[in-house]
């Protein structure tokens, strides 16, 4: 037990600092950067799962918003079905209601994960078997196809788009997300087991020689990936504007974010965060020069790639001062 | 009866654009291995680049024969140099980086072409009308079943390019030097075959085609905007891939099967569902045949 | 006792060409067996239809009693065969630790849950598969490598490092693909004595390809000879260097003009 608490100590101690930061921000905070801020903590938890399939395990997947949209409408459907009337109806104040608020967004985000996480396991089964870009260009026709199909659903909304009730993700519900899918995935990864991820990546056939079942890690891979990115379908679904339509969820949105796992480093986590929160804050910064903004970012987006092919951070890491180790080996002189 | 007549001469026409498109995709592929995202870019530069050469020479005011061949020539020619600087600018540098990288600076260059162009001083967000070059007329006849002379058209130059492409590709030096270098690059270098002319050559060739197809688009679907290359673009891609990405008669057959796919699909199901389809179809495939219709199975070595 | 390895009529063709036909094979539990041949005689291909990579077109493979053709690789390692590979292949860009790591990776249990709460219990197991690693890095010598990504690592050690993955799968028969290709006299020396000395601690049955004929001649007290795909000769070194189709096939690669 005590074990436990010293791997987890850290853990615990930053998703309160999230809390705390959450309640301070809401008061205090421009609701413009306050905004700002949820949109990074969503690109961060997509970033970093597509990395999870892209980067770590080396499958090139396309259809990252496909199951974002999957986390968001089922959410959705659930908020607008039973979540919301019954939050509605039981017409709570002040801190009951923030709590019962918390508790219910945790509900519905995991509702969101799962479901993305079925339609991962479904699409994953059968194309897992193509490599590359023929992975790549399938993945992107599941996730038109998953798109098509909310935008032929009038029951949800048809192409319109659908509104959603509260309860609303805030910087808390968010950042809580994303601090744990960051510490998941790279715990994960960095187990022994875990470390098959990488070793499909390097040599899928050599690793099936040393006993690693390729598929199953692949698999896993993908539906861990969709997991969470209908995670932040969800977040993305229940953020203060309460509104989704089809179209945000778009091959350009999948691939903004395979975009964005490239420019962070194939492989590495922090990468990752970085290029999420850069290339969030990047078009707000430039929102000064309007209609340039979008030039300046694809401009930087070729000569990153033309000075940088391994992205900012190629497959490093950067390593928290508190990162422990299980095992420290004294060298036999 | 008629009007599946009607819908089978529409996918025609569609999918001999998408053909053309996809072979631009699929021998690039072949040479480098890259799915260039920025091919559906030049596609709408060529459409786009027509309407303003058409408003500057004025051919746009009357519909000649000579207008449309000029204007065809120039989309090729002015399409192919874009290509052709793409592949030296942003793609040369790369040809050691991973993959990958390779195909972040194509998804750069086609999200640099669209948003350059929606800027107002350059074509502006607003799509814009694509002149008549030939007058619309109805060529044929059968009860409600009509063709028109652009159908013909379309079909008829769409074919010829890719004619020619055959006999360029099967009986110059530089088609076998081509192939060549699609077959094994490294191979290929040794035999003295200089692969960057080849890649190069390879990225105007497909270029001049899809400019081509852009003004073809644009005698049938006369409006034209910054974004209309994207759709069109990576349909024209799964074709590709469906036909078997390095194919060529796999760009044909893949191109003209998404065609009729997405104009029975609007006819008989639902408009909505017209984009869809193209990736069930593609789907489908890929899961039974891995490497496309007409695609190489490629066996690793160990 | 039954052969721990036995290839029974084993056929291999590839659209046509027989990189291997009809070979029989049968390697005894602790055996050191040899199988040399010119280029292109098809050892490799023995090698990746025992690992499974190929289903043999011809022919059945068994181990330790069971049928293993047409077996997917990672079963078939997990049966307890291991090989290293002609052009080293290695996971790169990992660490050499990590590359024996994932050697060990069928000892550790999938836990994701607690990988991801870092449980005790998880701990401790990561611990003991870290030190089993370590330990096995400094059997091999390659202790001082550890934190090194593979890639960095110069040849002859690239080697070793692969030698050591494979025997973190804890396996009864090794495959070596040439092992000693591009070391130099020294190198070859002590790789062979590491050989030896593998394959006592670790109760190994090993097959080795090897075109060093000397080393062979002098490590392996059985040799079995390929040549276009067939088996043309095998039995002790002394027999197979008077064997009259062995000294053909190798002088008919040697002067291909004449
Ligand atoms: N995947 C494959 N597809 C087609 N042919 C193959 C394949 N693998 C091996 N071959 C062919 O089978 C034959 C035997 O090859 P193999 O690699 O087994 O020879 P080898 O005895 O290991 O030669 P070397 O000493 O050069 O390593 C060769 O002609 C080779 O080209
Ligand atoms: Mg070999």
């Amino acid at each position: 037990m005590k074990v436990f608490w010293q791997n987890n100590m850290a853990l615990l101690v930053v998703l309160l600092v999230v809390a705390a930061a959450g309640f301070g921000f809401q008061r205090h905070l421009d609701p413009y950067y306050y905004k700002i801020l949820v949109d990074v903590g969503i690109a961060i938890i997509l970033v970093v799962s597509l990395n999870l399939i892209n980067g770590i395990t080396g499958q090139f997947s396309l259809g990252h918003a496909g199951f974002m949209a999957v986390g968001a409408y089922a959410s959705a459907a659930l908020s607008v079905l039973a979540a919301g009337p019954w939050l509605n109806g039981l017409a709570l104040g002040g801190a009951q209601k923030m709590v019962v608020e918390f508790v219910a967004l945790g509900v519905i985000v995991i509702v969101g994960g799962v479901a993305a996480a079925l339609a991962g396991f479904v699409v994953g089964m059968p194309a897992l078997r193509l490599r590359g870009d023929y992975l790549a260009i399938a993945t992107l026709g599941f996730g038109e196809i998953i798109r098509i199909v909310f935008q032929n659903t009038e029951q949800l909304g048809g192409a319109r788009g659908i509104s959603i009730p509260p309860p609303r993700s805030d910087f808390t519900g968010v950042y809580v997300c994303a601090v744990l899918c960051v510490a998941f995935i790279w715990r994960l990864v960095h187990s022994v087991k875990g470390k098959s991820f990488f070793a499909i990546r390097e040599d899928e056939f050599a690793a099936a020689t040393v006993g690693i079942d390729t598929t199953k890690y692949k698999v896993i891979a993908f539906v861990l990936g969709s997991f969470f990115a209908g995670v932040a379908g969800a977040l993305f679904a229940h953020s203060a504007t309460g509104y989704i339509t089809p179209a945000q969820f778009d091959a350009v949105k999948s691939i903004e974010l395979v975009v964005m796992v490239v420019l962070g480093g194939l492989g590495s986590i922090s990468g990752s965060i970085i290029a999420a929160a850069a290339l969030t804050l990047l078009p707000e910064i430039l929102r000064g020069f309007a209609e340039y903004r979008l030039v300046v970012y694809s401009l930087l987006l070729v000569l990153v790639m033309l000075t940088r092919p391994q992205g900012l951070m190629g497959m490093k890491e950067i390593k928290l001062p508190w990162h422990r180790q299980p095992y420290q080996h004294k060298p036999v002189a | 009866m008629e009007s599946f007549l009607q819908q089978i001469l529409q996918g025609l026409k569609l999918g001999g654009i998408y053909a053309l498109i996809a072979l631009g995709y699929t021998m690039v592929y072949g040479v480098l291995r890259l799915i260039n995202f920025a091919h559906g870019d030049v596609f709408m530069l060529g459409a786009m680049l027509s309407i303003y050469f058409a408003r500057w020479t004025g051919f746009g005011n009357q519909p000649s024969w000579l207008g449309l061949g000029a204007t065809l020539l120039f989309a090729m020619a002015v399409c192919g140099a874009i290509g052709g600087v793409i592949e030296r600018v942003a793609y040369r540098p790369l040809r050691n980086a991973p993959r990958l990288s390779l195909l972040i600076a194509a998804i750069g260059v086609s999200l640099l072409i669209e948003n350059v162009g929606q800027l107002r001083q350059v074509f502006g967000p607003t799509p814009q009308p694509f002149p008549a070059l030939i007058q619309t007329k109805t060529v044929a006849q059968w009860g409600s079943l009509t063709v028109s002379n652009v159908e013909i058209l379309v079909l008829l130059v769409a074919l010829g390019l890719m004619a020619g492409l055959h006999v360029f590709v099967h009986h110059t030096r530089f088609g076998l030097a081509m192939r060549a270098v699609a077959h094994d690059h490294q191979t290929a270098g040794l035999m003295g075959i200089p692969a960057g002319k080849v890649i190069f050559g390879t990225f105007v060739l497909g270029s001049a085609l899809a400019g081509a197809a852009g003004v073809l688009w644009g005698l049938s679907y006369p409006v034209i905007n910054p974004m209309t290359g994207f759709v069109p673009g990576i349909k024209a891609f799964v074709a590709a891939v469906l036909g078997g990405v390095g194919s060529i008669p796999g760009a044909l057959l893949g191109g003209f099967l998404i065609g009729e796919a997405e104009s029975l699909t609007a006819f008989y199901l639902s408009s909505t569902y017209k984009d869809a389809i193209a990736f069930v179809i593609l789907i489908l495939v890929l899961l039974a045949r891995p490497t496309g219709l007409l695609g190489r199975k490629e066996v690793e070595k160990v | 006792m039954s052969a721990l390895l036995e290839i029974q009529g084993v056929g291999m063709e590839f659209g046509g060409l027989k990189a291997v036909e009809g070979l029989d094979l049968e390697v005894a539990e602790g055996e050191l067996v040899g199988l040399i041949g010119p280029n292109g005689a098809g050892k490799t291909t023995v090698f990746n239809v025992i690992t499974g990579v190929y289903r043999p077109t011809r022919g059945r493979i068994c181990f330790a009693g069971e049928r293993i053709d047409g077996m997917a690789p990672h079963l078939i390692s997990r049966r307890g065969i291991a090989r290293t590979f002609q052009n080293i292949r290695l996971f790169k860009n990992l660490s050499a630790l990590d590359n024996v790591v994932l050697g060990f990776n069928r000892s550790a249990r999938q836990d994701v849950l607690g990988s991801m709460l870092l449980t005790a219990k998880h701990w401790r197991r990561q611990a003991g598969i870290l030190k089993r690693s370590h330990e096995l890095l400094d059997k091999l010598g390659l202790g001082l490598a550890e934190g090194r990504s593979s890639m960095e690592l110069p040849y002859g050690e690239q080697r070793k490092l692969e030698i050591a993955r494979a025997l973190a799968t804890q396996p009864r028969l090794l495959l070596l693909d040439e092992p000693a290709a591009g070391m130099n006299l020294a190198e070859k020396r002590e790789l062979t004595g590491l050989i030896e000395r593998l394959r006592r601690e670790f109760n190994l049955t090993i097959l080795v390809i090897e075109h060093d004929m000397k080393m062979v001649m002098s490590i392996c007290p059985r040799i079995v000879v390929l040549d276009h795909g067939q088996k043309i000769a095998g039995g002790t070194p002394d027999e197979i260097q008077r064997h009259e189709q062995v000294i053909e096939a190798y002088l008919g690669e040697k002067a291909p003009s004449a």
